[in-house]
């Protein structure tokens, strides 16, 4: 068999990098993006990194050194993320024939098509369009296996003289080694905290100790999973790309509010908009959902108040994906678990049990029409478009309000440069 | 953007060009030449006038390709967004040349921190009188959601 070789290509500090990219007084700057409602940390420039924020620090614990060091606080901007993301993946697929779309921000090209000796020279030439094309700086990690891959990217970001490139595929094994001693045996890809906990008293603390650890111990040991690693780090490969996405169990859209909220109206609101999302989303993947669930609950975090979480399921008649369908049983499993006197914090949406459009069963007693079928899904065909034309709830339904005050709080949102109009940079 | 098919023929005969249908032109597909490439701007001034790039135009702008001598660019020059002329010279100097005899031309210091953004490939412009793209972009945001 031929030997595979795997590139991991990892987009550096990936959302604070989309900032700089239309931004160029924050590219030498400290940078950090905080999460849906501006409450924590979730990217970091390594300026920032070297200023002690950490991920996932709360807002209001890092204010200080904010302020100390100037640095500059972005809300997440996911509609650049996401297009930058898709640009990025775009020229990497003309690289490789085979591309696995692992997250956002990192992706496996498989190069066993590339000549070993050119192996370097081809991370660097991946590098160099990526940047050029869409402004993102890249690591690229290159050996035999995945597991090892990502070794390879960790340590690109750690040590400046690789360059943003490091082929593992072409050091002795001895040296990988030596490498490997310094990597702590939970940053290892496949090897959770816990398992991690478990492997100390075992005297398995680095990447080289789990290497040269007894495969089918460890799999007696901890699990198939952790087995894996161990053996993909000896050079074995047993994961292979995944170029085909699973299709998907379920479709959750669930935010915590801004604020809480104890109106029920209001909560109305809140879902009825995930439902439309998530719907929307069944639609795009070309099914249809049967099941709705619900849920709400206050801030588990907040010791202060009374807290409440339920969550409510129920079947449609017909596997739908027409919007009212969807948000009359939605808002009325709301009315089943929503109980006046708390301050809720977060709601969601759930939509399973899918059917492909093509697989609809028609039932025997008329419930199903061909013809409401079909009016229904040009409805929704002619909504859909005007929304992807015109910006998202152009068209919305009553159901979701208008005000919408309890929506995400994004106060440090940079514009959307490259899918609003209206958002685009001004040069003179 | 392709125009929705909605409507259905009943029950009369069938077209006879069904079976030709072909997608609609589009005129993205002409101004980017590499579409993970592409983004657009808005200029604002007239400095460029002399180059056919008025106040209000939109610009598309590729960054795949190299800038050359005389290509009209996207500067970076000490953190801000400029569209100009881009020369170098035999020992190296970039000047960065405006289109207008009220602009002098911007030598780049070496001091200076500058990059080429991007290379402008294309310019849009609307004929109606007192409606430029950049005032029908603002309209458009209007009516957007937040």
């Amino acid at each position: 068999m031929k030997q595979q070789i795997f590139a991991l290509v990892d987009c550096n500090n990936f959302y604070v990098s989309c900032e700089r990219v239309f931004m160029a007084e924050i590219r030498q700057h400290p940078v950090i993006v905080l999460s849906n409602n501006d409450s924590c940390v979730v990217a970091r420039s390594n300026e920032a990194k070297a200023l002690g924020i950490a991920m996932g620090m709360p807002l209001f614990q890092c204010q200080r050194l904010v302020e100390q060091h100037h640095i500059a606080v972005f809300s997440s901007n996911y509609a650049l993320y996401q297009d930058l993301s898709d640009r990025v993946m775009t020229v990497l697929s003309r690289f490789t024939s085979t591309l696995e779309v692992y997250s956002i921000d990192e992706a496996w090209l498989d190069l066993s098509h590339v000549p070993a000796e050119k192996l370097e020279t081809y991370g660097q030439e991946i590098r160099r369009r990526v940047l050029q094309e869409t402004g993102i700086p890249v690591s690229v990690g290159i050996a035999s296996t995945k597991v090892l891959s990502k070794v390879a990217c960790e340590l690109v970001k750690r040590h400046q003289v690789f360059q943003g490139v490091l082929n593992l595929f072409a050091w002795p094994e001895k040296e990988v080694d030596a490498w490997l001693a310094g990597i702590a045996v939970e940053d290892v890809w496949g090897i959770g905290k816990r398992s991690a906990e478990k492997l100390r008293p075992a005297g398995i603390v680095s990447a080289r100790a789990l290497k040269q650890s007894d495969h089918a111990w460890i799999r007696h040991y901890l699990n198939v999973a952790a087995q894996r690693a161990v053996l993909e780090l000896q050079g074995v490969s047993c994961l292979p790309l995944e170029t085909r996405k699973k299709p998907r169990q379920g479709i959750m859209v669930s935010l915590t509010f801004g604020r809480t909220i104890e109106d029920l109206r209001e909560l109305e609101e809140a879902i009825a908009t995930y439902a439309t999302s998530a719907v929307e989303k069944v639609r795009r993947q070309g099914s249809r959902a049967m099941q709705v669930s619900v849920f709400i609950h206050t801030n588990p975090f907040d010791r202060r108040v009374p807290q409440y979480a339920r969550n409510a399921t129920a079947a449609l008649p017909a596997a739908s994906a027409f919007t009212p369908d969807i948000l009359d049983l939605a808002v009325a499993l709301l009315h089943t678990i929503y109980v006046p006197g708390y301050a809720y914090k977060k709601a969601g949406v759930f939509l399973s049990a899918f059917q492909t459009q093509e697989v609809i069963q028609t039932d025997l007693f008329g419930l199903f029409s061909q013809e409401r079928y079909t009016m229904q899904e040009r409805l929704m065909r002619v909504v859909d478009e005007i929304n992807e034309t015109w910006g998202r709830n152009t068209l919305c339904f009553g159901t979701q309000g208008m005000k919408r005050p309890w929506s995400m709080r994004q106060l440090r949102r940079s514009q959307r440069y490259t899918t609003r109009w209206s958002e685009i940079l001004t040069v003179s | 953007m392709g125009c929705p098919f909605i409507g259905e023929v009943g029950g009369g005969f069938p077209s006879p060009a069904e079976g030709w249908r072909e997608r609609a032109l589009d005129i993205s597909e002409l101004l980017q030449d590499h579409r993970e490439a592409t983004f657009y701007m808005v200029v604002w001034g007239d400095s460029m006038q002399g180059a056919g790039i008025a106040d209000g135009d939109l610009v598309v702008v590729d960054r795949a390709l190299e800038a050359q001598n005389e290509s009209i660019i996207i500067a970076l020059v000490n953190d801000g967004f400029l569209v100009k002329r881009y020369t170098q010279r035999e020992d190296g100097a970039v000047i960065l040349y405006s289109a207008h005899p009220r602009f002098p031309p911007l030598p780049i210091m070496p001091q200076a921190t500058f990059e080429v953004w991007g290379v402008v490939t294309y310019v849009v412009r609307s004929l109606r009188p007192g409606s430029s793209l950049r005032a029908r972009l603002q309209r458009w945001g209007r009516r957007e959601e937040p």
